[in-house]
């Protein structure tokens, strides 16, 4: 069965048609090899950067943005987002700062990404 | 009054102020200053949390807040000045001695005027409101646009509402559609007056589709409903006229609706310093160094035209940042030849630049920004000068509306449009 994908890795967005021959994937219309990584993935294991933001205790800002370090199984999501729930931290917070390490099945820590120094 | 003199005066700290600066430090600018009215640099890219950004510059998948911060630094580190919570009131060019000149004002230090050879343009724009499209309907709370739904979520920590329908398919409106499930809210609808999508493919895809978000195209908002609150607003298919078909109206109960129906470059200070502004573009005629057609007044970024990439606006401002400190070192002759001028022909909506200026020995090559009017696929870009074809591009699958398209003028068309003399067309033909 063939399926249509559109790329996320970049704003170019390739559609990308999947066809299975002998329990492989054949992908079509990827314009680099970033795509074709995109589409298996999206087939087998679909995964993607969480971004959101915790509480700070600051005088400037009651959020800080955060993300996850690497792109998490898509299906843990939620929990992630629910373990984020109750985390605060104070000032000073840098770019960069694990805010919440291992927070994913493969290992991903939670980072911010915005500097936050009173 | 306190009075200041500067090289190159950048108005907005967003992405294309603060790469304009860095571009003017870079070609040997001394004293480059940015003002800025919010309490922090960056522009819209705090706000911005998703990811995203920096895979064309960097090659790194970054955040809003991680991007902004790198050119923050770079800027600081660099010498860069920049003038936080201070308003501009005024553009005033050709100030006298050969300079322009701006009238600001801050709380902390009253009015200001400052100038310098060279102003750069960086304002960005603003979101198209419910006054603009004339939405139907009561006058309750729960109206927002996107981006100011993005800014109480991100930054000032209020959830805009709990039930949500969104208008308008643009990048901002699907982003925060996720943005709002990640916090709790249900995103009931997001709705799209045209037959296509407003943003990027890869939005709809990890925004909405992800989170099996409704998703109506040809369809509006035909009225809101609501005493104090938003109670629910009614959708409704239109035809190919954008008329609504009776007999599909639908109520949908929300608490919440959010526009993002569109952006226009904010360009009072320009216009009220009588530089010209393109009717299409709605932002000043620029030409390939973003000069605009005022001598020593450059514009970039979205308040020339709304760019979908922040990597190309970064870009395009480190070069009208390196033209403007170009003018202010005096070392540019003073006439620039601007008779040859681009513009959109068959299916393109509109051009940047929209000026050529001839320079044949310090020629650089540079990108004539397009979009097309509608979702073509199987087409060629065509470049004319007058009815003669002066380049043709390989067949391209498909171009959307919603994706900016590049041509890279290299030497040899150059050369082609200087030689043909006459005004340079943007085609893209089946």
């Amino acid at each position: 069965m063939n399926k249509k994908l559109t790329c996320i890795t970049c704003p170019a967005g390739c559609d990308i048609e999947v066809a299975e021959k002998d329990g492989e994937y054949i992908f079509k219309g990827a314009r680099c090899g970033e795509g074709e990584k995109y589409a298996l993935k999206e087939m087998t294991c679909p995964e993607r950067v969480i971004c959101t933001s915790v509480n700070i205790k600051s005088r400037e800002f009651p959020l800080v943005s955060v993300r996850t370090s690497c792109p998490v199984p898509r299906g843990e999501i939620f929990s992630i987002l629910n373990q984020l729930l109750d985390v605060s931290v104070s000032a000073p917070v840098r770019r960069g700062d694990v805010i919440v390490s291992n927070i994913s099945s493969n290992n991903a820590d939670i980072i911010a990404t915005r500097t936050i120094l009173n | 009054m306190n009075i200041k003199d500067f090289d190159v005066i950048v108005i907005g700290a967003g992405p294309a102020g603060l790469a304009a600066a860095l571009g003017a430090k870079k070609e040997g600018a001394e004293r480059v200053a940015v003002i800025e009215r919010d309490r922090y640099s960056g522009g819209i890219l705090p706000q911005c949390i998703h990811n995203g950004f920096g895979l064309h510059l960097f090659n790194k998948d970054l955040s809003g807040p991680e991007y902004a911060e790198i050119f923050i630094e770079k800027a600081l580190e660099s010498g860069v000045e920049i003038i936080l919570e201070t308003m501009v009131l005024e553009l005033n060019p050709s100030a006298g001695n050969g300079k322009h000149s701006v009238l600001c004002v801050s709380r902390k230090s009253g009015m200001s005027n400052l100038s310098a050879p060279s102003i750069v343009l960086a304002m960005g724009c603003r979101e198209r409101t419910r006054g603009n499209i004339a939405l139907p309907g009561t006058r309750p709370a729960g109206i927002f646009t996107a981006g100011t739904a993005q800014r109480f979520t991100n930054i000032e920590g209020y959830l805009p509402g709990k039930n949500v329908v969104i208008l308008g398919s643009g990048d901002i409106g699907m982003i925060m559609a996720r943005r709002l499930t990640f916090e709790g809210a249900d995103v009931k609808a997001v709705v799209e007056v045209m037959p296509f999508l407003g943003g990027l493919n890869r939005n709809r895809v990890q925004c909405l589709d992800d989170f099996d978000i409704p998703f109506y195209l040809n369809h509006t908002v035909s009225y809101i409903k609501g005493n104090r609150r938003v109670e629910g607003v009614e959708i409704a298919e239109l035809d190919e006229e954008r008329k609504i078909i009776e007999g599909t109206r639908q109520f949908i109960e929300c608490d919440t609706l959010l526009l993002s129906v569109g952006l226009i470059p904010e360009n009072e200070l320009t216009e009220k310093g009588g530089i010209p502004v393109d009717s299409l573009t709605r932002g000043a005629f620029v030409d390939q160094n973003f000069e605009t057609e005022v001598d020593g007044i450059f514009a970039c970024g979205n308040v020339v035209h709304v760019s979908d990439l922040v990597d190309y606006v970064s870009e395009d401002g480190e070069k009208a940042g390196r033209y403007a400190a170009v003018h202010a070192s005096g070392k540019r002759k003073q006439e620039r030849d601007k008779s040859i001028r681009i513009q959109g022909g068959q299916n393109v909506s509109y051009t940047v630049p929209q000026v050529l200026s001839r320079d044949d020995a310090a020629f650089e090559k540079f990108p004539v920004a397009f979009r097309v009017k509608e979702p073509l696929s199987n087409v060629k870009v065509v470049l004319k000068g007058g009815d003669e074809v002066l380049f043709e591009s390989k067949i391209k699958k498909v171009i959307r509306p919603g994706e900016m398209e590049r041509l890279m003028i290299d030497r040899s068309i150059y050369d082609a449009i200087i030689s043909s003399k006459k005004t340079v067309t943007v085609e893209v033909q089946r």
